[in-house]
């Protein structure tokens, strides 16, 4: 006979692994409603920190500019008559479509004026949309660990 | 025996209406059940606890192009559908959920008919079925189709032989061929004296159902879907629901011949009074069918698709000993004990 009364111990050990699964809660996170938690070293796109007085941090020395191998940065500024020693960023903007998260940028900041924060979720129809413009980018660390909870 | 007329009617539509009620939630069940042994949630968006998404799913093929292949046999691509659905409903006639209910001096029996050759009736019934799935296998003009309807034919037509076999030991047992009868004979659950019978049974059933790890007339991995790969829309929908009606019936038949129909609700109609012990027993009925139902989507999720041969092999080399063993036990029971 082909069959071999041993055969069924196998089975039985299947059957007993689907049935202590069953009985287990699913690991399924549903994820527009439940958020997965991110790693505390996450990476997402990042963000522009603010002065006391809420003005962005930016000094308009453009080292993040010449640091991103991608060339999302762009930065214009001009002069100040008021005060010649010092720049006056008249606009900072990001690609965030074309961003791949190094953080280089954040680390050729003299000023500690770029952080990476937690946001990931950029979806859009609409690429020009991907372009954060300072606001935008301010925004992003004010929202910093509000919508997606980190683990520590 | 008295019977109502409004009675027998009733019992007529309700005797067509379970399966149709009873296979969404049923369909909805087992994909809940296995999402919930491989982790996951299942179905859970459309009504609470995604209860309705059945209803979703039939509204969506009702909607489908109704499709015809070019080539196709077009007298029996349309019969097939029919041939395998509607022996699926007739066998529901005889399927006991009890025994007889009296009351206002009524003899009210809980099945559509009592036909004394109840069993006879429904192994001739699922041996229709075959018929239907080789039509729509050959009628398609597909080759997956074919091999899926080929496959089947020899499955079913081995598996029925068990199928009878295992039901045979209780017919002896019981000496009838009548399903309530053989529900009230049962003191003692037939399970227990015809324990190879019915393991017997359970897989021939599960084999007759086509119901994984037998699933190979489907085997969505080599024949996309095997004998109704060329179907859609409400075709379609005709064979998913004869399927699960048929695991349905399948499951019945086991609680009623093997596990004593309402056992052991009749030994407490003394304490309890008649109608309640009535209700008891349809509940352990409808409890015991349950419990097959889950065993059978426990099975799917644990078990992959046998090979061909290993499924031929199972049936004669180890179903048919075991199905004459059987045999035997029950006539020397029948010639001891149950004398």
């Amino acid at each position: 006979m082909s069959f071999r009364f041993n055969t069924l111990v196998p089975i039985a050990r299947g059957l007993s692994v689907t049935l202590r699964e069953f009985f287990r809660s699913p690991v399924t996170i549903r994820y527009p409603e439940q958020k997965r938690p991110l790693s505390a070293v996450f990476r997402g796109a990042v963000g522009m920190r603010r002065r006391p007085d809420g003005r962005p941090k930016c000094v308009g020395c453009g080292l993040c500019e010449t640091a991103c191998p991608n060339e999302c940065i762009t930065i214009t500024t001009e002069s100040n008559p008021a005060q010649p020693t010092e720049k006056v960023v008249t606009s900072y903007t990001l690609d965030v479509g074309r961003c791949l998260f190094c953080s280089l940028c954040v680390e050729a900041c003299p000023v500690e004026a770029l952080e990476m924060t937690d946001a990931y979720n950029f979806a859009t129809d609409d690429r020009s949309q991907l372009i954060y413009d300072v606001d935008r980018l301010m925004d992003l660390v004010d929202k910093q660990g509000k919508e997606v909870s980190t683990l520590e | 025996m008295t019977e109502l007329v409004i009675a027998v009617i009733f019992k007529s539509v309700i005797a067509f209406a379970v399966p149709l009620l009873i296979v969404p939630p049923l369909i909805w069940g087992e994909r809940r059940i296995l999402g919930r042994i491989q982790s996951r949630i299942g179905p859970n968006r459309v009504g609470p606890f995604g209860a309705f998404q059945t209803l979703a799913d039939a509204v969506k093929l009702l909607g489908k192009e109704d499709m015809i292949p070019t080539g196709a046999d077009r007298a029996l691509f349309v019969l097939a559908p029919f041939l395998l659905l509607v022996p699926s409903f007739m066998a529901w006639s005889v399927v006991p959920v009890g025994t007889e209910l009296h009351v206002l001096g009524y003899t009210i029996g809980l099945y559509a008919t009592d036909l004394n050759v109840g069993v006879l009736y429904i192994i001739a019934l699922t041996s229709v079925a075959v018929y239907g799935i080789v039509m729509a296998g050959w009628a398609s003009n597909s080759k997956y189709a074919l091999l899926g309807s080929l496959r089947s034919s020899a499955q079913m037509i081995s598996y029925e032989i068990m199928l009878g076999l295992a039901l045979v030991g209780v017919v002896i047992l019981a000496g009838s061929l009548s399903l309530p009868e053989i529900v009230r004979q049962q003191n003692v659950p037939y399970a227990i004296p015809l324990i190879i019978g019915c393991f017997v049974f359970v897989c021939a059933a599960l084999a007759e159902t086509n119901r994984a790890p037998f699933d190979l007339p489907e085997a969505e991995t080599e024949l996309v879907s095997g004998y109704h790969v060329e179907y859609s829309g409400w075709r379609f929908s005709f064979f998913f629901l004869s399927e699960y009606a048929n695991m349905l019936l399948a499951s019945f038949l086991v609680s009623a011949v093997f596990l004593g129909g309402g056992w052991p609700a009749q030994f407490l109609e003394p304490y309890v009074g008649h109608l309640f012990a009535t209700l008891l027993a349809v509940f352990f009925m409808v409890s015991k069918v349950f419990l097959f139902l889950f065993i059978y989507f426990w099975i799917r999720a644990t078990l992959p698709r046998f090979r061909y041969d290993q499924m031929m092999n199972f049936c004669w080399k180890v179903l048919l000993p075991l199905g004459l063993l059987n045999l035997a036990v029950a006539t020397v029971l029948k010639l001891t004990i149950y004398a």
